[in-house]
């Protein structure tokens, strides 16, 4: 007897045969075959494996058949094979090496864990897709209350509405009329601007009426405005336009006004430019009047963009006023200039950023009582809906209404992690008496950005809502531009008073002090550090400017960006500007550094 | 006489590293001799004691090979390991044991043993008081 090999041993007594080669060329009788063939195919060994059995058990049968046993015999004594070989296989695969038995221990584990997780994440889809809101309140009725209860021959808007549609025609014939800022007479531009403006001058007759009525008047609705939409899209296929909601989300309620509102802003600045250039104080005073009243029916409208769209517009009228009585002083009579500081005074004063959070606390109220169900004690967990809110804001897709599959995949996990309804609405509302107190500290008295105090207030709650990282920064940027809006405000006002200053007393006053309180009622402050603002007479011209948020004083010399001068400049602190000093305005952490070399020149801005 | 499976268990593999304990065998020839030497008590289907044998290769208790015999047939013989015998000792041990308890409880060797194994497919151990046991 020699021996061949190990059993231990890759590869077999037989070379790299199969098991079914193995027994093919056996010569057994066929039902042996069979059943060994049987067998080996139940072991689910590894092909070299599977080929040792095979001929483990071809000996077998062969040393049984020269006993003299029968092949019937055999394959009877021999067992049910698919039984055998199963155990067989099992046995077999104890031999095998241990790392395999490692990894084997590995997959099965992994595998009741996946198992374990799969069932686990099932339970919770079951949870998160049975989870429906209970929508209790209509906040779109709510806010629009007041407006219905107004009778509509006096509501802003219906008389604005007509002249908006009228217009948009004479719009489009004078393309580019609202790129011309400042014409001077005599040029191919001011006569461009001279025949839009005297086309529109109807419209903008009727946009001036309207600006003299008390209340806005806008409906809110996520419908769009069908005329109005066709009067500003021709050609629009209005028949697909979505039909009005009842209790529409107040994500979608439509904001139309906005951009006719700010549209039209510039026609009436642009008049104001070139009645000016013709000597018409009056009809500049009146454009610059109406406005401020536009920026006052904005205000109006509920919802933070309110405030900053009417902002913007009464930017508008401010710069168109400033500039005007700089260039062109003589155009304005004294009654004129007292109308305007009048009605800047009343039409944007008491206007402040975000002071009424109410609209906002209704939108954020509106979301969750659609993102979360409602347990009756303002709890609630997490809806489909609440993820299509997730995934649209996310991905700025509002009109889709279908969820996405990723979205309904992931929806459990979210659920399962992020904040309930109370945790959430707890912690909108720290952010935003976060914000409110930013709002009434003055800007010079911050230590910190009030955007990064806003996410370190959200982190460190340690309430999961991705909503309230989205909709953060926006309010930290409303306060920073209040600052300098109130301030832009202030110094028009001021532009103004130098103005009377001068043509009682013949020339400007030495300081800004001397305005008041005759002329100005309060000294502007600097919002960089506290002090009053800047005030220079250069060659006899004035000069109001903020030393801007690198504290440096650089006696007007304006910080520019973009090759113009900067009108605004975000919060820095006193460290920070330090640095940015110290370092020659080169600070890599800063998007554009430079844009804080020098100072922001309030008044006159120039061209 | 056939043993019911769950002696089997315990006892096969006890006859098998026995028999192995002369010299090494292979499958037919294993299956021959338990069935021979043992009056046909230890009668295993080959479907049993294959998989017994890879069991006992996997603990190391056995080892084979491949080797081709007189006739210039290949077979696989399986031989005792050291540990193999070192088993075998103690399991022996114990079946010596084992057999003086039950003689002492009135039940000669394979007859106490087949009702042991009913007893535990039923849970407990029984012993029929008729032999002389206790229930």
């Amino acid at each position: 007897m020699s021996q061949i090999h190990s059993s231990g041993a890759a590869g077999s007594a037989g070379g790299d045969a199969t098991a079914e080669e193995v027994i093919t060329k056996s010569g057994l009788p066929s039902d042996v075959q069979t059943v060994i063939g049987a067998t080996v195919r139940s072991t689910r060994l590894w092909k070299y494996e599977r080929a040792d059995v095979a001929r483990e058990l071809v000996a077998h049968f062969r040393d049984g058949l020269d006993r003299g046993e029968s092949a019937a015999d055999l394959v009877a004594r021999f067992g049910e094979p698919k039984a055998a070989g199963r155990r067989m296989g099992k046995a077999a695969r104890e031999k095998r090496h241990w790392l395999w038995h490692v990894q084997k221990r590995a997959g099965q584990g992994a595998l009741i864990l996946v198992a374990g997780l799969a069932v686990t994440y099932g339970a919770l889809w079951i949870r998160f897709a049975t989870g429906s809101p209970t929508i209790a309140r209509n906040f779109a009725a709510e806010l629009n209350a007041p407006t219905l209860a107004t009778p509509e021959n006096e509501r802003a808007w219906t008389a604005y509405r007509p002249a908006i549609m009228d217009i948009q025609p004479l719009y489009r014939a004078h393309e580019g009329w609202d790129n011309i800022e400042t014409p001077a007479p005599g040029s191919p531009e001011f006569a461009k601007a001279k025949e839009a403006i005297n086309a529109f001058a109807p419209y903008l007759a009727q946009i001036r009426a309207a600006t003299e009525m008390p209340t806005f008047g806008y409906v809110l609705s996520d419908s769009f405005d069908r005329e109005l939409y066709r009067a500003t899209h021709p050609g629009a296929q209005i028949a697909d336009l979505p039909p009005p909601t009842e209790n529409p989300r107040l994500v979608l309620v439509l904001l139309e006004p906005m951009q006719h509102m700010r549209r039209a802003t510039r026609a009436l600045a642009l008049e104001s430019r070139l009645a000016v250039a013709e000597g018409d104080g009056q009809r500049a005073t009146d454009n610059i009047v109406a406005m401020l009243g536009m920026a006052r029916h904005t205000f109006d409208m509920p919802f933070l963009i309110g405030d900053l769209v009417g902002i913007a517009i009464a930017q508008v009228a401010w710069a168109t006023t400033g500039d005007l009585i700089a260039r062109h002083p003589e155009a304005f009579t004294d009654v004129q200039l007292a109308r305007l500081a009048q009605r800047i005074e009343r039409d944007s004063g008491s206007n402040e950023f975000f002071a009424d959070p109410k609209s906002e606390t209704d939108f954020m109220d509106d979301t969750l009582q659609r993102m979360f169900t409602d347990d009756g004690n303002g709890d609630g967990r997490l809806t489909p809906e609440g993820m299509w809110y997730l995934a649209a804001i996310n991905d700025n897709s509002m009109w889709d209404n279908k969820l996405p599959t990723t979205s309904q995949l992931t929806g459990p996990a979210v659920m399962a992690f992020s904040a309930g309804r109370k945790e959430a609405r707890e912690l909108y509302h720290d952010v935003l008496d976060h914000y409110a107190g930013y709002r009434n500290k003055p800007m010079w008295t911050w230590t910190q950005n009030p955007d990064e105090h806003a996410l370190r207030i959200i982190d460190d709650s340690g309430t999961v809502f991705p909503m309230m990282k989205v909709l953060a920064p926006a309010l930290g940027n409303t306060v920073i531009a209040g600052n300098w809006t109130r301030l832009n405000r202030e110094v028009t006002l001021a532009a103004i008073a130098l103005e009377q200053h001068k043509r009682a007393n013949g020339s400007y006053p030495a300081t800004l002090a001397e305005l008041v309180p005759r002329y100005l009622q309060s000294l502007p402050t600097d919002i960089a550090d506290g002090q009053p603002i800047r005030y220079r007479v250069s060659d006899g011209r004035p000069l109001i400017y903020s030393i801007g948020m690198d504290r440096v004083d650089n006696e007007g010399r304006p910080a520019m960006k973009d090759g113009k001068p900067v009108q605004t400049q975000t919060w820095l602190d006193i460290q920070s500007a330090a640095q940015l000093v110290a370092q020659g305005f080169t600070a890599t952490r800063f998007e554009d550094p430079k844009h804080y070399d020098g100072d922001v020149v309030l008044w006159p801005r120039g061209d | 006489m056939r043993i019911d499976r769950d002696l089997m268990r315990g006892a096969g593999p006890v006859a098998v590293l026995k028999l192995l304990e002369r010299r090494p065998m292979y499958g037919y020839e294993l299956v021959e001799a338990l069935a021979t030497k043992t009056g046909g008590v230890l009668d295993m289907g080959q479907s049993t004691l294959y998989p017994m044998l890879y069991n006992l290769e996997a603990k190391g208790l056995i080892e084979a090979s491949w080797q081709t015999g007189e006739s210039g047939r290949e077979r696989k013989y399986y031989a005792l390991t050291g540990d193999g015998l070192a088993k075998l000792k103690e399991d022996s041990k114990q079946w010596a044991s084992l057999i003086q308890a039950m003689k002492a409880l009135g039940l000669d060797g394979a007859q106490a043993i087949r009702n042991m194994a009913f007893g535990r497919a039923l849970g407990r151990v029984t012993v029929p008081i008729s032999m002389g046991g206790v229930q």
